[in-house]
């Protein structure tokens, strides 16, 4: 049966209690795991693997994907954190875009991968990106 | 069939949050390709299963002029901060969708206007849609890639 808690205090028994703001405020709001070379290739069954709150991703390039929300945050001013890893290459840079890449919106987000032994972006088999902020 | 409470006036995320605890995955086989820039190489929209299921459910997911309001709002040079975040919870969710409008409805809202909108005038289509299979096979030369200029445009 659905139903709904109002609340603005959550109190543990032994452990004290947490506001719930902090809850709302502190949970990730859209997160994505991504086959960056499945964007493509036929020989893989995902683009993106899992997620939420993403509607869809663009790959702009070698190694560039932009992650597009369902759920616009409130602006760019959020927190994007995303890694990456790569099943062939080692020493990779992973980070929201180059000087060729758009800045965040309210709405997408840029992901980049850089092998710093190959001098060159890859698409990595793995890439994991998580927003923390305010929704809109 | 999994039945979609009534969401009229529920918060998105709320929304998305009942369609990620209630219903599968959907993995389209379908990419749309475009190229908005002559000097970049052609893009890759992909879409996102969890949202193409709620897409093909209904009830979930806003009307997409809602985003192109929010887009308008955002590109105004005194923006601060969303206002009418309202509109993509207060909106009411559109219907069930079919693959093909899932995709017409995301090229809408993830692509640029200027691609979609004129899609088909100049020398070749801007905008293709395809099964991954149609695509190379490989990422060699990822950055070169183009819309073939021997495409036709089928309506």
């Amino acid at each position: 049966m659905a139903g709904k808690i109002i609340a603005d205090t959550l109190e543990h028994s032994t452990a004290g209690s947490i506001a719930t703001n902090y809850v709302v405020e502190g949970s990730a709001k859209a997160w994505a795991n991504i086959d960056s070379t499945g964007t493509t290739s036929p020989a893989s069954t995902t683009g993106v693997r899992d997620s939420f709150n993403v509607a869809s991703i663009l790959d702009i390039a070698n190694g560039a994907q932009t992650v597009n929300l369902s759920n616009n945050m409130s602006n760019a001013d959020y927190a994007m954190t995303a890694n990456q890893r790569n099943t062939t290459t080692m020493r990779t840079f992973f980070n929201g875009g180059n000087d060729n890449h758009s800045d965040p919106t309210s709405s997408a987000f840029d992901v980049a991968a850089y092998s710093e032994l190959g001098s060159a972006y890859i698409d990595p088999n793995w890439v994991w990106a998580v927003v923390h902020g305010d929704l809109a | 069939m999994t039945q979609t409470p009534s969401f009229k006036g529920t918060h998105l995320f709320d929304r998305l949050c009942w369609a990620k605890e209630n219903l599968d995955g959907v993995q389209s086989d379908y990419r749309v390709v475009y190229e908005d820039s002559v000097d970049e190489c052609a893009k890759i929209l992909a879409p996102d299963p969890n949202w193409m299921a709620c897409a093909l459910q209904g009830g979930i997911l806003p009307p997409v002029w809602v985003y192109w309001e929010l887009a308008k709002d955002e590109a105004q040079p005194d923006f601060k901060k969303h206002t009418r975040g309202y509109l993509l919870h207060q909106t009411e969710p559109i219907g069930p969708l079919s693959e093909e409008e899932a995709l017409e409805y995301l090229i809408q809202k993830d692509i640029p206007f200027q691609v979609w909108q004129n899609w088909d005038e100049g020398n070749k289509p801007r905008l293709v849609i395809c099964t991954k299979q149609q695509l190379p096979q490989t990422r060699e030369w990822r950055n070169a890639w183009q819309i073939s200029e021997d495409l036709a445009t089928a309506a």
